[in-house]
């Protein structure tokens, strides 16, 4: 009996030990199924255990499993292609155990960017998405699935931006509209430093390849704060894409309608143990041109156009926490078209634009935290345009256009801390031009500038952005523009943003000096300081058969500078986590905008134009937009802008019933009445309804992108056709037109690329959108070359 | 009158680049005392997707730790990953065999393999031990100095992780524990 209570006793203390031991070393399994957030299960997703730093993949129905675990707490990371990475805790205690996970898709799509988390590039200090006025991101993934190649064909797909032909630049020009300003008041920058030569005021944006750009910046409304003179209506700034650590080659070809040849090759590399980094990239552009007027032209209404683009940037280190930089651009763009005017009479058009920019950079961080930035850049746009008839073989027409632009400036940054920054610098630029057409040789402006921002936020709630420019001009003496931003978050998927901001723009030099003649559109253009002894000049020739002298003595005068003011209330919600809302009102008020107007015709019938100030136009109207998420693979993005773009002199002369403003003629009947301010329809070539549709459907799995978009732009003025120098319903509109575009990619293996781009599907053209081509189908491959 | 303003720009630009420009004499470094620190994890972490064990920063110089400032910062499962917090900052490790941090001296570290990482986690400053144990490598000590070249730097920190681990609290939370020792060299 003794013995067998030893026994038990024996035995109990046994089981007791083997449980401490088993206890000390006991063994779990965590196991798991992944989703996504539609409840999908998820193959293929990549499983990382720490502190183990073990790895595994799920299965086909999206489960995993570690086993041999031991009790505590662990942290599980997913991540795969076309996802957002996630971690998350787990804990396992005294059992095996079973979790669930969801991830969702990568926040990848067509949306304008509205919100940034980019990296500032190393050659600008100037964050322009801190600034006061809103700004739009389209980023570079945005820009590959368009499909797009020149920068006009992204920025058209844009809410409240309308991609218009200057005419008065011939058609070889296409500029934008933004918010009802033209394109003149639009600043273009690359890496925050302007670009140069306009063509009558116009940045052709079609110059501009998109290969190289990580991400384009758009301010709505005046940012002289930020940028000076030019960019009282706006800015768009192209970031270009900065080196990575890893060497690596790009080459991308792609080919279809209108002969249409889009080539690029890139590389890039570390050297001297990664301390420096170097960017090439060569792309060649070739198009056919096309004829947006077959009926009446024959040949071109665009011309055929070859571009070649060289561009490169390098930086160093230079010492502990400085780098030295220099970036280049070099392009040519040549392009020659018949014109046929009927009964033989033929010109031949030809072009050659070469543009340069470089700069040059040096950033130090000094220990207090200051940042210092001075950089260097000059710019150098030369334009050769001649035109011959071709019967005989005589010149109608040549121009040499030359501009030059040397820029230096030094920029600081310093947080005082985490709440409030600040970012400021000063600096001068010198700008010549050359023309043969200037009948008085333009001297050279020379400005100076000096800034400050500060980025200030309250607390939790409130953020506020105030800014402060001083600009002095040569000619124009200086000019003080601030700009302030207030932010609230109502709470966290709610905030309000009221920005205010001022602009201005000095006339430049073909406003002020050039006798500019286009043979191919038979206008003529005179610059205002020289309006009087031009138009005397060539009435004593015979070239004048009528001159209207009530406004040549009332323009023959000096111009003024032109000044805007920006108001802008907008909202951000994100009402669900698949469903976001933006959206705003704009008011912008330009005073004394300068507007070419009709002051004389030639014998030729060819218009001739000047310049003047206009009292007062206000631009004012409502951007919306939503971006909608409705199943895993599909993103949705709508947005629409409602615009008024009037020019208040015109209201008060028909107030006033002032001639010709008195007057209205139905161009129908014939029939003549007095006019009413209610009759005045707005500026031309501004639509009161614009708005886009894009889808995009993403196949992760089969590396399949496709992606559709719809353009409408409303009905806008084209031209006075009763003359009574203004708008009314019975002018000459354009009507309203949509455009259809789809883009479909497949990515084999990382590397390898294929993407169809089909670009106005309905073949939509008309003879007074010049710059709107007809159906574009394109093919196109890359392959990136780079270590895994 | 274009040349004087060329000449205006080139001068600006001088001055900016002088202003820029920075002292790099070659002068010897002074070495620090070792000094240890110890600190919790800022969060306590729960399962499941909220579990954070949160970020903690600090600074060598001030030997402060501050909510969201610092040089370094210490990240991740138990707040025990290490990477850094600020640009101008160079990350890396050397292995070196019978020292301690009080005796390594500024030679070994230059002539021992720097091998340069983003950040240090399991298995680059501690494995996975028995009992979901987390020791730290033996002999590795952490290298943070200015600038990307070693040779060149003014300020060099030598970081030795002591231990790493967690706690579970009443709450049902985990808390992580992390003791380092660092000292300086300064020119």
């Amino acid at each position: 009996m003794a013995q067998g209570r030893l026994f038990l006793i024996s035995l109990f203390i046994l089981i007791a030990l083997s449980h401490v031991a088993l206890a000390q070393n006991m063994r779990f399994t965590l196991s798991g199924r992944v989703r996504d957030n539609h409840g999908q299960n998820l193959p293929g997703i990549s499983v990382q255990l720490l502190p183990d730093n073990k790895y595994t993949q799920t299965d086909a129905n999206g489960n995993f499993s570690f086993a041999n675990l031991y009790e505590g707490i662990y942290t599980l990371k997913f991540s795969a292609v076309g996802y957002a990475s996630i971690a998350q805790s787990v804990e396992i205690e005294g059992k095996n155990t079973n979790a669930s996970f969801v991830m969702t898709q990568s926040d990848i799509g067509l949306n304008e960017v509205s919100v940034t988390g980019t990296k500032q590039p190393p050659d600008n200090l100037i964050n322009i998405q801190k600034g006061a006025m809103p700004v739009t991101v389209i980023d570079k993934r945005t820009i590959e699935l368009l499909g797009s190649r020149r920068l006009d064909e992204v920025l058209k797909e844009q809410t409240g931006i309308a991609i218009v032909n200057n005419i008065k630049g011939g058609s070889r020009s296409v500029g934008l509209q933004m918010q009802g300003f033209g394109s003149e008041y639009v600043m273009v920058l690359i890496d925050g430093q302007p670009m140069a030569g306009r063509n009558d005021g116009n940045f052709d944006l079609s110059r501009i390849s998109v290969n190289n750009i990580e991400r384009i910046e758009i301010i709505k409304g005046a940012s002289s704060c930020l940028f000076g003179s030019d960019a009282l209506g706006g800015s768009i700034n192209i970031v270009t894409k900065h080196s990575t650590l890893q060497p690596q080659a790009f080459a991308s070809l792609k080919y279809g309608s209108l002969n249409i040849t889009d080539a690029t090759l890139e590389g890039e590399t570390p050297f001297a143990s990664q301390r420096g980094s170097v960017n090439l990239v060569a792309n060649y552009y070739h198009t056919n041109g096309f004829n947006t007027d077959p009926k009446y032209i024959k040949g071109l209404t665009a011309p055929p156009y070859d571009n070649y683009d060289l561009q490169g940037r390098a930086r160093y280190q230079v010492a502990k926490t400085s780098f030295v930089g220099l970036t280049g651009r070099y392009a040519v763009r040549k392009s020659f078209m018949d014109k046929n005017f009927g009964l033989g009479n033929i010109t031949e058009d030809e072009q050659t634009e070469k543009d340069l920019n470089l700069s040059g950079y040096f950033n130090s961080t000094f220990k207090s935290g200051l940042q210092s930035l001075s950089r260097y850049y000059f710019t150098r746009f030369q334009n050769n345009n001649s035109v011959q008839w071709q019967a005989t073989g005589s010149v109608a027409g040549e121009d040499v256009f030359v501009q030059t632009f040397h820029r230096f400036e030094e920029q600081l940054s310093y947080a005082v801390n985490n709440a409030f920054k600040f970012t400021g610098g000063f600096g001068a630029g010198l700008e010549s031009m050359q023309n043969d057409a200037f009948s008085v040789a333009p001297k050279d402006v020379f400005s100076t500038f000096a800034y400050s921002q500060a980025d200030w936020t309250l607390n939790k709630k409130f953020g506020l952005v105030g800014g402060l420019r001083y600009d002095r001009h040569n000619s124009y003496g200086g000019r003080l523009n601030p700009s302030l931003g207030l932010q609230y978050h109502i709470k966290p998927q709610l905030s309000l943003k009221l920005a205010g901001g001022s602009g201005f723009k000095a006339p430049d030099f073909k406003n002020r000096y050039l006798v500019f003649y286009n043979p191919a559109a038979n206008y003529r253009v005179i610059g205002t300081e020289i309006l009087e002894s031009t138009l005397q000049e060539l009435q004593d020739e015979g070239q004048i058969s009528e001159v209207r002298e009530y406004l040549v003595k009332q323009l023959g005068q000096n111009l003024q500078a032109e000044k805007s003011n920006s108001l802008n209330l907008s909202f951000s919600y994100q009402a669900h986590k698949n469903l976001k809302l933006e959206g705003g009102l704009f008011y912008h008020q330009i005073i004394d905008q300068i507007n070419a107007i009709q002051v004389a015709t030639g014998t030729n019938n060819g218009q001739i134009f000047t310049y003047q100030n206009l009292p007062e136009v206000i631009n004012k109207g409502v951007e919306f937009s939503f971006g909608f998420k409705p199943i895993t693979n599909l993103d949705v993005h709508f947005g629409y802008q409602y615009l008024e773009s009037k020019d208040q002199s015109v209201a008060d002369k028909i107030s006033a019933g002032t001639y010709p403003y008195n007057k209205i003629r139905n161009s129908e009947t014939g029939e003549t009445r007095d006019a009413k301010p209610s009759d005045y329809w707005g500026i031309e070539n501004r639509s009161r309804h614009m708005f886009n549709f894009k889808t995009l459907y993403t196949l992760p799995k089969a590396g399949l992108t496709a992606n559709f978009r719809i353009n409408y732009r409303g009905k806008y003025p084209f031209a006075d056709t009763n003359n009574n120098q203004f708008i009314d319903r019975y002018d000459h509109f354009v009507d309203g037109y949509f455009l259809f575009n789809l883009s479909v990619e497949k990515k084999i293996q990382e590397k390898l690329s294929l993407q169809i781009t089909a670009d106005n599907l309905f073949d939509y053209y008309h003879r007074d959108i010049p710059g709107q081509s007809g159906r574009v189908i394109l093919a196109g491959i890359s392959y990136r070359l780079f270590k895994n | 009158m274009k040349t004087k303003h060329i000449l205006t720009l080139a001068t600006g630009l001088l001055i900016g680049f002088t202003a820029c420009k920075k002292d790099d004499d070659e002068v010897g470094y002074k070495a620090s005392a070792v000094e240890t620190v110890s600190f919790s994890s800022p969060k306590e972490a729960a399962p499941g997707p909220s579990g954070d064990f949160g970020v903690w920063y600090y600074n060598f110089d001030t030997k402060t730790s501050s909510e969201n400032v610092g040089q370094v910062k210490f990240f991740g499962l138990y707040s025990g990953d290490f990477g850094l917090a600020n640009e101008g900052l160079s990350l890396g490790y050397v292995d070196v065999d019978g020292k301690t941090l009080a005796t390594l001296s500024l030679e070994d570290i230059t002539k021992a393999e720097l091998t340069s990482v983003e950040k240090l986690s399991t298995g680059t400053w501690y494995t996975y031990g028995e009992n979901h144990s987390t020791p730290p490598i033996a002999n590795r000590y952490v290298v943070v100095y200015t600038g990307a070249d070693i040779k060149t730097a003014s300020n060099i920190y030598i970081i030795q992780l002591n231990s790493l681990g967690y706690e579970k609290k009443e709450s049902g939370k985990y808390v992580g524990k992390i003791s380092f020792s660092f000292k300086s060299f300064k020119k």
